[in-house]
């Protein structure tokens, strides 16, 4: 039995995904708190992609173009920087990930923050923006309800649109009787309305002290120089207009042609997302205010962030640069619904984590993420952005092989395997003699609790004793029916 | 160390294939402005895009009222207000037709116009156009309209010129090219009902930073310039 909030104990590192999955799957809580996914925003997204005729048209076509994006992504990049720069706003250009926290900080130095608000973002996640500028005196407040209870909680995100999922509804009542009694709100609220009262409350007067308001974006439109938020709360536009500098963080491959495209990816993204035909409100943000508006913030900066992505953009793992990081890849993963986002150890988790990790944290920390899938294909059939995502990460073991990542024992079990595999008839042979061997070894239990080199499999559960006979025998035995029985079907 | 720009944009272009007629292929497409597939449920117009708007309003959590011309506004407001219980100030967009228009159904308020404050209860605001496909209302920022109007206060009360109704999203930004001539305001925003959130517990709360509630007004009228 573990301990209410026992993800925080759980390690930051994608080197101690098996040991995090146990954990993960012997806590209740979190348990509890994984299985409303599936039914909640699978449910939904199902249903909204059955109620528009055109779903997979508008997918094929989202698809396109990013691929045409990606396929002219200098030329929209630079197009993208020309009208930021027309509009009265700033782009920096950062190469890794500590760039982009300095190109950060140094604006902030320069109107001399002390506090900023910031709508979600993540990759503010992946770059560490929050513990940088904390080390800087620079006291960063997360605004996106879920962010905000998981910066109590002192977490990062377990998944890319709910933060907090991982949280049930009494441990985040625990979070803001713990650290809302220094407001002087000293009630233990159980409603979920009051909780969300009393966040609205406090975060109201922070939007309004912030000296920079920091968020990032779905898209970029190269055509009008604009960057886009997509959320549900209004968070991120009380963070965006109040404070008098709008930083904006995003990934180069966040660009897309026109604002045209931007509608055609909208009519998808929250479909995959939530199931909504649309999210609540979605923001396009074009340079700082123009001399007569009457609110708006006076400077735009935009941070460019490649941090590894030009690099996909070289690899066999490509496409992974169309995802528009929906988490509907994630929702129906029978791994990421079982173990949770924070066992990956990573900023990105389940099937898209996989792909993304092994490029942003090094494919030596985080090469067990490949193998973190039983290739069921779920993940690839609910993508709105057609990315083969079992075929990547196929991409990343052959890679994690080819460069002598994996162990020696594994290495040289896979080469015999394949050395038979190549064989049909001895494979044959060599599967009819084992089956028939486990047949009979097995036949009381009708399963194994313990089998030599199986121990990776029987340490947490039984193997099955196989039926007599291997499956190609059984295939062979029913090829000898006359064909016509089979011809009528 | 290398100018990063450079850097990013080298390792790009060393990933892409350098076909010839790249750079037209981009400018034709920023400047087409071509629309991909529109669904069908978008395509509407006349009294079948103001039942989309109204319906999928309502399915946003929104609620939409009908009004036969500006004369009908301030008593409206009044009446829902009344209706929501909510006594504290009301803000409006300082848009000199609203501003215009007769304030004594509006008495029982605290009325002021300009940027809302954070003490206001109520904001009235004037959309730039409405989208049926998915019942939504565009506003962008300008010389008087605050955008602060559609987030601070707890109440938003949409005004939306019923001539400024739309199809699709795509109809929409042919609009504002042509109203902005091909500028882009500082901030546009599509609003699809009030604020909400589902992160504790994946429970869904209204009214989460953003507006708890949101009422749209559709004026019928050509008082309001189409756009």
């Amino acid at each position: 039995m573990t301990e209410p909030g026992s993800a925080q104990r759980m390690q930051r590192s994608p080197a101690a995904f098996h040991d995090n999955a146990e954990q993960a799957l012997n806590d209740p809580q979190l348990q509890q708190a994984l299985r409303q996914i599936a039914a909640g925003f699978g449910g939904n997204r199902r249903r909204a992609a059955a109620a528009l005729p055109e779903f997979d048209a508008l997918c094929d076509a989202s698809a396109a173009i990013k691929d045409h994006t990606l396929d002219h992504l200098d030329l929209y990049l630079e197009e993208f920087e020309r009208q930021v720069l027309a509009a009265g706003g700033h782009v920096h250009w950062c190469a890794d990930a500590a760039a982009a926290r300095r190109a950060v900080l140094d604006i902030c130095r320069e109107v001399n923050a002390k506090t900023v608000t910031k709508g979600k973002s993540m990759v503010a996640e992946e770059i560490g923006l929050n513990r940088f500028l904390e080390a800087h005196d620079i006291a960063p407040v997360e605004t996106d309800l879920g962010e905000y209870i998981i910066q109590l909680a002192e977490e990062p995100p377990s998944h890319i649109i709910g933060p907090a999922i991982h949280k049930t509804k009494d441990q985040v009542s625990d979070l803001f009787h713990t650290h809302h009694r220094a407001y002087g709100k000293t009630e233990r609220l159980e409603d979920g309305g009051a909780l969300v009262a009393e966040a609205r409350e406090l975060l109201r007067q922070k939007y309004i002290d912030a000296d920079v308001g920091i968020t990032g974006a779905n898209f970029l439109v190269a055509e009008t120089g604009s960057t886009v938020i997509v959320t549900n709360e209004g968070n991120g536009d009380l963070t965006q207009s109040l404070p008098p500098v709008h930083i904006v963080i995003a990934g180069i491959e966040k660009v897309v042609p026109t604002l045209e495209d931007t509608a055609t990816l909208l009519r998808v993204l929250a479909r995959s997302a939530t199931g909504q035909e649309m999210s609540v409100y979605t923001t396009f943000s074009t340079g700082p205010k123009r001399k007569s508006d009457l609110d708006g913030p006076e400077a735009f900066h935009v941070i460019l962030l490649d941090n590894g992505r030009s690099e996909l953009l070289h690899s066999t793992k490509r496409d992974i640069l169309r995802c528009i990081r929906c988490g509907a890849c994630m929702n129906h993963c029978p791994v990421y619904t079982a173990v949770g986002g924070h066992s990956y150890g990573t900023t990105y988790m389940g099937p898209m984590g996989a792909v993304f990790s092994p490029q942003f944290d090094g494919l030596d920390t985080a090469k067990s993420l490949p193998f973190a899938s039983s290739f069921c294909g779920r993940c690839e059939a609910v993508c709105p952005m057609r990315i083969p995502l079992p075929a990547l990460m196929r991409e990343w073991r052959e890679d994690a092989f080819g460069t002598q990542k994996i162990s020696s024992r594994e290495r040289w079990a896979m080469r015999v395997w394949a050395w038979v595999a190549r064989r049909p008839r001895l494979y044959r042979m060599a599967a009819d003699l084992g089956v028939r061997i486990l047949a009979r070894a097995g036949r009381d239990r009708g399963a194994f609790s313990y089998l030599p080199l199986g121990g990776g499999w029987t340490r947490a559960r039984d193997f099955p004793a196989p039926e007599a006979t291997s499956f190609m025998a059984a295939w062979r035995a029913t090829e000898r029916v006359p064909e016509k029985e089979h011809s009528d079907g | 160390m290398a100018d990063p720009r450079a850097q990013i944009l080298d390792r790009i272009r060393a990933a892409v294939a350098a076909e010839p007629g790249r750079a037209a292929a981009v400018r034709a497409r920023l400047s087409g402005h071509e629309p991909n597939l529109v669904p069908a449920r978008a395509q509407v117009a006349g009294a079948s895009a103001r039942e989309a708007f109204t319906s999928r309003m309502g399915a946003n959590a929104g609620t939409v009222q009908q009004l036969d011309g500006v004369a009908e506004i301030f008593p409206a407001i009044a009446a829902y207000l009344r209706a929501q219980e909510v006594t504290g100030p009301l803000r409006l967009q300082p848009d000199p037709l609203l501003c215009g228009l007769e304030r004594a159904p509006l008495a029982p308020w605290e009325v002021a116009e300009g940027v809302p404050e954070p003490g206001d209860a109520t904001g009235v605001s004037v959309a730039f156009a409405g989208i049926a496909e998915t019942g939504s209302l565009l506003v962008h920022s300008g010389d008087n309209a605050p955008t602060l109007m559609n987030f601070l206060p707890e109440t938003h009360i949409a005004i939306l010129p019923a001539r400024r109704l739309v199809g699709a999203l795509e109809d929409g930004w042919e609009r504002l090219r042509r109203a902005r001539n091909r500028q882009m305001p500082r901030t546009v925003n599509l609003i699809s009902g009030p604020s909400r959130t589902a992160d504790i517990a994946m429970t869904m709360i209204m009214g989460a930073h953003g507006p708890k509630r949101l009422h749209v007004l559709l004026v019928d009228g050509d008082d309001w310039p189409k756009t």
